[in-house]
């Protein structure tokens, strides 16, 4: 891997065209990445009853396994693209976490799946804070939030299509495959083994994206073989921190309202309105696959907006304009006296619309606050906090207020 | 869900904090390294 970036100044100004190919390619990657991470949760029973495991046990393969690697890996990943080759890390990172996605379905117990997952969560952890990096070299600050949220839209539709691709693939493989040199497969291996290798086409499509120069929009001049080490990257952040602390808490607790709403609508829908689990599945699915792609691009495209219309600070006021409704659509979406269910969906779609509508303008706000040669590792850290206080802490605090405040079932904190 | 209700404020809060010192903070990244020419 080269050790720094390869294009000079003299590299040609790309087309506006080309910028949002490479966005699209990006997206397409992190969709790609959310559904190798999240099929594991479609497969829960035939992998518990084919490797004997306990549902503790397979929560540390869907949790533990992957967010610590992810988390702690990316924040040396993010060192990573600020030094190196970023198109070249994704392509490896691709790789990597595709070969790893297929290692699943060769499981046989389940320390041969954990160790697998390790690798997925190692190698999607190269992807964000290359890829948020190389969008922020290909347009100019104008443009920066739209390009964000493009990037961000990856999220939500990995995550719903995880669910239709690895439905459709369940529902069309056989039970028991016979494979030459592999043998017989069962059909939760067969779809690790598909999906996995559907990755490679996705790495060689990254190939076709050029390196841009290091801060080419900037007004920054920077050296290409400087190297920002962690420790200057945080003790920049830390004697910063009025402005770190504020952006990674307030971006994190909209973060958690997502993953909480994410985790318990279906439990919520089930013990209150006596759901089905599949109605809820298609109906609460169905309204994230749109709303929230929809909220993240809107909130971009209303960020540069408030740009050009003046407001230096638009990628932080945005959001907090965003987060006015979206205060008021989580209080109401499963409040106990919204007694009718199509009521309780409708507020459900508003909130997921502004609960995705800052992801890209917090990223965009990140970057244009932060010398370039430590953007990545700004990413990282972000990335971070957001990911262990949202999708750690958001579903548990809900749990916690249900069993230990209210200690009512029907009552989902 | 008593947790919306309750983070949102917090953002709400936060983010104004972060905007307040975010205009310094583009200055010191744009000062880490000299102007192009």
């Amino acid at each position: 891997m080269n050790t720094s970036p390869s294009p000079t100044k003299a590299q040609p100004a790309s087309s506006n065209a080309y910028a949002w190919y490479v966005v699209i390619v990006l997206m397409l990657c992190y969709a790609l990445s959310f559904i190798d991470r999240q099929i594991l949760s479609l497969m829960v029973e035939p992998i518990k009853a084919d490797l004997g495991l306990s549902d503790t046990e397979f929560s540390l393969l869907q949790g533990m396994s992957f967010a610590i690697f992810y988390t702690f890996v990316g924040l040396y990943m993010g060192k990573l693209a600020d030094t190196r080759n970023r198109r070249n890390l994704i392509v490896a990172g691709i790789t990597a976490w595709s070969l790893m996605t297929a290692l699943c379905g060769m499981a046989k117990s389940f320390g041969h799946l954990f160790i697998a997952r390790v690798g997925v969560a190692v190698g999607e952890a190269t992807l964000s804070p290359a890829a948020y990096s190389i969008t922020g070299d290909y347009f100019t600050k104008e443009k920066l939030g739209r390009a964000m949220s493009t990037y961000s839209v990856g999220v939500f539709l990995g995550s719903g299509l995880a669910f239709v691709v690895g439905g459709a693939l369940i529902a069309s493989i056989p039970a028991v495959t016979d494979l030459p040199l592999l043998g017989e497969l069962k059909a939760w291996q067969m779809v690790f083994i598909i999906v996995g290798l559907a990755g490679i086409p996705f790495a060689l499509l990254v190939l076709t994206v050029r390196e841009p120069l290091r801060g080419r929009f900037s007004e920054q001049q920077i050296d290409p073989e400087e190297k920002v080490s962690v420790a200057k990257s945080l003790r920049h952040f830390t004697l910063r921190w009025r402005f770190y602390g504020p952006h990674f808490l307030g971006f994190s607790m909209l973060t958690t309202i997502g993953y909480a709403f994410h985790s318990w609508v279906p439990a919520f829908f089930i013990r209150t309105h006596g759901w089905e689990a599949s109605e809820i599945g298609i109906s609460y699915g169905t309204i994230n696959i749109i709303t929230a792609p929809l909220g993240v691009l809107i909130g971009g495209w209303f960020g540069d907006r408030l740009l050009k219309a003046g407001r230096s600070d638009a990628y932080l006021v945005g959001p907090i304009i965003g987060a006015i409704p979206l205060w008021i659509f989580a209080s109401l979406a499963t409040a106990p006296f919204i007694s009718a269910p199509v009521i309780s969906l409708g507020l459900l779609a508003a909130l997921h619309f502004f609960a995705s509508f800052h992801a890209g303008m917090a990223v965009a706000a990140l970057h244009t606050a932060t010398p370039i040669t430590m953007r990545s590792q700004a990413t990282a850290a972000y990335l971070f906090v957001i990911n262990l206080v949202g999708l750690g802490g958001g579903p548990l605090v809900v749990a916690l207020l249900t069993d230990f405040v209210f200690q009512n079932e029907q009552l989902i904190g | 869900m008593i947790v919306g209700g309750c983070a949102t404020p917090i953002a709400i809060f936060m983010l104004p904090l972060a905007a307040r010192k975010y205009p310094k903070n583009v200055a010191q990244a744009a000062a880490a390294h000299p102007p192009k020419e």
